[in-house]
């Protein structure tokens, strides 16, 4: 019993050594890198919009006045004015809420999908693992767009079901790379150890396995959370994602897509307010991926 | 090899099996009466049972899904409930189309990807490698519909140079075949890059360069054709990206390809275009898939094939 | 590595030059069919395409429809029933026996002469409840149809219908020949469509346009047009885009010359345009909000009266339409001018908040309540459903949106978990009141849920008058007891917009169908 403590108070001192150092360096490689330092700021930049929307927005965002509908970008509106007279500047940042609730939640969905699938199909292996990775094949077959439309069809527009849809189709890269994770890790000495202390397959897979996986899984996430965002505007474009008058950023185009000629601005300022924050969110999940990636330092 | 491609095709049964059992039950899950859409108002529930029994709607699900499935087998991907025509007509009538742009669309894309890519790797930090990469992450991080919204208000509406929607001439394809391509152009100009700076790290490659050998020589020779090789297996991930990426430019562009058909399908709830549809489309993915990997063995010497 | 590099090289070379293969093969063929630039052809473009061009079958009739086929009865540019196919018809005393002379010398599209057998054959396949059809429903007052000889046929009623008229005057009553699903097979209604009208079917590219040649036989239009010989145009052709802002951007760069149902937000822009003409007309169309009359709230008039004060049509009018549309309140348009009750906007409720507030406070809601408000997701709806939300609100009803794609809206209308919701009706007849309000439709498509004796025994009592005229103030008397009970709220009655660019020459507006082989005329940009 004495034994067996020791044995794991070694072992989980051993790895916090490691992965303490490890986040160090990789810290202080994020910082120096200045694109890195852009994605991050913009990242926490959309998030505080996002929370402070009620703050920032000079306008309610629902509130219609007909008379001064598509007026072009003004200091009053800066952003200029919909088909119902609403604030754009006011509907994009209240839209920030959407995409990045999309974003989070259907990839936080995805992840304990793949976590779950992932980890069992690559601890245990055998039949179990070739189920679960015909499912991963099914869902990487099938057209995203296209199954996320379905999905919607079925269970009608709204936030959570956008969700659902994304993650329907996005959980196999999760689980694909903590399969591989595990595949790799199953076997090496410090599990070989736990294993023979007796340990149960969950601890294991806790405590041993998943904080060493943690690290490609990190990367992967901030990389899919823009796709995710892209894909809930595509989807309001289509008019299948949340419901008016709460707006999105996808909704918002949609809409102005009809006032192309008369009101660009409807469609061009939310447009590249997605640009803006995918490129934060993509700048800063490659930044961490190279600094994790010890092949590409220079 | 030919063991491997066996297996490989094998494999593609359970896949397209389990694809269709989830297909059919979430359209058949779905809220929604295709029959509706096909009678008027002012119809007798008799005439409206005598359509639910024409397309079989009233037998129970499972003995459905064996009939769809006993047909699949025969090629029949069914009828239209709503077009009163074979599925597998109205898809060899859509399919073209949007093969054309997923086709026009990954030309487009690997003729710049490609030269830009390497070119970033070779001069890399420098300004051009910064301006080509500037540019491909505005890429990829650009939703294709906007780009493709952008496009068309521009060259086919201000400038005049191209039509604004419809299909069948080079001038229809351009640009969406363009928005695809540039979209898709900016992810692969990254991967070649990337995959070009790890082989120009290699050790023959140093060898190359050590024995004086011309810089031009050991880009061209050398470095270019090991780095494409894990750019090919991109490609047979890229097909299903490009298709549904088509979907949605065959909404913007009004292209009438299999995209639209899905989705008006999906909207209509027209069971048998969807399921064939779907049938279609992920036997395509997974042939092209299929393809990229072989493609891979037989280029890649040190892959070994189980 | 060198044999691995020939064989990769080969490998990279051949990709390129399959894909560049393909898109030669599949985009450059085409090139060719560009028309040849003597033909004069009209480009008439819609919102989507039809599914199948065949009358009898389809649900949705694609514009080509009119243009392939005939009907026995036409209706000329002021909505009047004249002679079509049938050159006239009489009709007994009680009503129930209808005979109508045929034209002769009509040939269809593959050389048959037109005769009684084929007028039979149509309606009786239409009937036949093993056809399937989805205009069955609207014949179900004929009983029998039977030949006197080649050029005479006789309908038999079960009970008198006036109405008859409309019904043989659709679309949907186009005439085909006999015995043509036994000809042609499955490909009739998709490679081949036999009619005798003025165009004939060229080719169909599904989902993008359908290309209609003239007949240059057809000399037997109705005798209330200019021209009753072959169109002047050599070709028709009928494009499918349902992106709004496409079709415009169509039209205005010359891609499309005529468009059917513009939207009310363009036509400010289309004025200012000197390439193109606008052409209005009131249409025979009604934008309403109704509500689950069976369920509380609603079940109170005095609260369906409030939503009614609450809603400022004019408002809507103005910054929805544009101006280009008419406030409604009764529950038939104007544009039906024997069935239009003139005296609607008196009787109906004005838009006066205060009103409805203490409505609704008399009715025990004087905080307002909590529904859902339902739409499809058209963008005229959703933008009605933003609108309509922010102006309930101001009497205290809080309405959360939720919107649907179209089949989903019918799933959920027939379900019947509808509380308010947002409808379009487009039909040129007074029977549109039938089926939207009699109990026996319950619960689809009465998706007000209104069951009501009363409504039932004037509504019927109505559609079996034995005269046009008994029939009209029977639809006049419903229309005053729909009012008063406030079943809908009617909201407004769209324009039928009509854009035509100039080069088109002498274009009428006919309220329900254009007439291209009128004299329609196309001049060379």
């Amino acid at each position: 019993m004495n034994n067996h403590t020791m044995m794991n108070e070694l072992a989980e001192i051993d790895e916090i050594e490691h992965s303490k150092s490890a986040f160090a360096e990789c810290c202080s490689r994020l910082f120096r890198n200045k694109a890195a330092l852009f994605g991050l700021i913009v990242m926490v930049a959309v998030i505080l919009i996002a929370i402070f929307a009620p703050l920032l927005a000079p306008y309610d965002y629902a509130k219609q006045n007909l008379p001064e509908m598509l007026q072009g970008p003004s200091f009053e509106h800066p952003f200029g004015t919909d088909e119902f007279g609403r604030d754009i500047f006011s509907r994009v940042i209240y839209g920030s809420r959407v995409s990045l609730q999309v974003g989070f939640l259907a990839i936080g969905i995805s992840l304990l999908v793949g976590l779950l699938l992932g980890s069992i199909a690559g601890y245990y292996g055998g039949i179990l693992d070739q189920c679960i990775c015909a499912l991963m094949d099914i869902a990487w077959a099938f057209p995203m767009t296209l199954i996320a439309i379905a999905i919607i069809a079925i269970l009608g527009p709204g936030l959570f079901n956008v969700c659902l849809a994304i993650a329907a189709c996005s959980w196999a890269a999760f689980a694909r790379i903590v399969r591989g994770q595990f595949l790799s890790l199953r076997n090496q000495e410090f599990v070989e150890a736990a294993r023979v202390l007796g340990f149960s397959d969950l601890r294991i897979i806790l405590r041993h396995i998943f904080p060493n996986a943690l690290a490609p899984v990190v990367v992967l996430t901030t990389l899919e959370v823009p796709k995710a965002i892209i894909v809930e505007a595509t989807l309001s474009f289509l008019g299948l994602g949340v419901q008016p008058p709460m707006p999105s950023w996808g909704s918002i185009m949609s809409s102005g897509r009809s006032f192309l000629f008369d009101a660009p601005w409807i469609t061009i300022f939310p447009g590249v307010m997605i640009i803006l924050v995918v490129m934060g969110f993509n700048l800063f999940g490659d930044a961490l991926r190279d600094s994790m990636d010890p092949r590409l330092r220079d | 090899m030919l063991r491997y491609v066996i297996k490989r095709i094998f494999f593609l049964f359970p896949i397209l099996l389990g694809m269709t059992v989830v297909v059919f039950l979430m359209l058949h899950l779905a809220p929604g009466d295709p029959i509706d859409l096909i009678v008027g108002p002012n119809v007798t529930p008799e005439i409206r049972e005598n359509i639910r029994h024409q397309y079989g709607l009233d037998r129970p699900l499972p003995i459905q899904y064996l009939h769809f499935l006993g047909n699949l087998l025969k090629g029949d991907l069914g009828t239209s409930i709503i077009q009163h025509r074979p599925v597998a007509e109205i898809i060899i009538q859509r399919f073209p189309v949007t093969l054309e742009l997923s086709v026009a669309g990954l030309l487009i894309s690997f003729l710049v990807a490609i030269p830009i890519g390497v070119k970033a790797a070779i001069k890399r930090n420098t300004l051009t490698d910064y301006i080509c990469m500037v540019t491909s992450l505005v890429g990829i991080s650009m939703p294709t519909f906007w780009l493709g919204l952008m496009l068309l208000y521009i060259f086919a509406y201000k400038l005049r140079l191209f039509p604004v929607s419809g299909y069948g001439t080079w001038k229809h394809l351009f640009l969406p075949a363009l928005t695809l391509g540039f979209t898709d152009a900016a992810l692969t100009a990254r991967m070649v890059r990337s995959s070009m700076l790890e082989v120009i790290r290699q050790d023959y490659i140093r060898t190359a360069r050590s024995k004086g050998l011309s810089e031009k020589l050991v880009i061209n020779r050398h470095a270019l054709k090991n780095a494409l090789i894990p750019i090919i297996t991109l490609l047979g991930l890229r097909i299903g990206w490009i298709m549904g990426g088509s979907v949605v430019l065959e909404i913007v562009f009004t292209r009438p390809g299999l995209g639209r058909m899905m989705i008006e399908a999906i909207l209509a709830r027209d069971y048998p275009v969807v399921q064939g549809g779907m049938v279609v489309l992920t036997t395509a993915i997974i042939l092209g898939n299929l393809f990229a990997d072989l493609l891979y063995a037989i280029v890649d010497p040190r892959i070994k094939l189980r | 590595m060198r044999r691995e590099g020939t064989v990769f090289s080969v490998c990279c070379v051949a990709l390129v030059f399959v894909l560049i293969a393909f898109t030669v093969v599949l985009g450059g063929i085409k090139t060719t069919t560009v028309e040849a630039a003597e033909k004069k052809v009209l480009v008439h473009a819609l919102n989507r395409d039809g599914d199948i061009l065949d009358t009898i079958k389809a649900a949705w009739y694609s514009d080509a429809l009119i243009y392939l086929h005939d009907r026995l009865v036409t209706r000329d540019y002021n909505f009047q029933y004249r002679p079509g196919l049938a050159e006239k018809w009489e009709t007994s005393e009680d009503g129930l026996v209808w005979t109508f002379h045929l034209k002769k010398g009509v040939k269809f599209h593959n050389g048959k002469p037109f005769t009684a057998e084929d007028v039979k054959w149509t309606f009786d396949t239409i009937k036949d409840p093993k056809t399937a059809s989805p205009f069955a429903g609207d014949l179900k007052a004929i009983k029998e149809i039977k030949v006197i000889d080649d050029y005479t046929v006789q309908f038999t009623l079960n009970y008198p219908f006036p109405n008859l008229l409309f019904n043989l005057s659709n679309t949907a009553a186009g005439i085909q020949p006999a015995n043509c699903y036994e000809e042609y097979g499955e490909d009739y209604g998709h490679k081949v469509v036999v009619g005798t009208g003025p165009f004939m079917l060229k080719e169909w590219i599904k989902g993008d346009r359908v290309v209609l040649v003239r007949n240059p036989d057809y000399n037997w239009g109705p005798d209330w047009m200019s021209n009753q010989g072959p169109p002047l145009l050599d070709e028709l052709v009928i494009r499918a885009i349902p992106e709004e802002n496409s079709r415009i951007m169509e039209l205005e760069t010359g891609g499309v010359h005529v468009l059917r149902d513009v939207p009310p937000m363009f036509v400010e822009r289309l004025k200012n345009n000197p390439e193109i003409n606008l052409v209005q007309g009131s249409a025979t169309k009604l934008g309403y909000l109704a509500y689950a009359c069976d369920k509380r709230p609603f079940d109170n008039v005095l609260v369906r009266r409030a939503i009614n004060h609450a809603i400022d049509r004019k408002r809507i009018v103005k910054y929805i339409f544009r101006g280009n549309a008419q406030v409604a309140y009764g529950y038939l348009p104007p544009a039906l001018k024997d069935e239009y009750l003139e005296e609607s906007e008196q009787l109906a409720y004005k838009y006066n908040p205060e009103k409805a507030k203490s409505l609704l406070a008399e009715a025990g809601y004087p905080n307002g309540f909590e529904a859902t408000l339902s739409a499809d997701n058209s963008t005229i709806s959703k933008r009605l459903a933003e609108v309509i939300q922010a102006q309930l609100a101001e009497i205290g009803i809080k309405a959360k949106i939720q919107l649907y794609d179209s089949a989903s809206y019918k799933a959920m209308l027939k379900e019947g978990k509808q509380e308010l919701f947002i409808r379009l009706y487009s039909w040129p007849n007074a029977d549109i009141l039938d089926w939207f309000l009699l109990s026996s439709q319950f619960p689809y498509p009465n998706h007000s849920r209104w069951v009501d004796k009363t409504t039932d025994e004037m509504i019927n009592a109505a559609a079996t008058s034995p005269t046009w005229e008994e029939r009209a103030e029977g639809y006049k008397k419903v229309q005053r007891y729909l009012i008063e009970q406030a079943v809908w709220c009617p909201i407004y009655i769209p324009n039928n917009i009509i854009a035509v660019r100039k080069e088109v020459k002498n274009f009428k507006y006919h309220p329900w169908m254009i007439q291209y082989n009128d004299g329609i005329d196309i001049a060379s940009r």
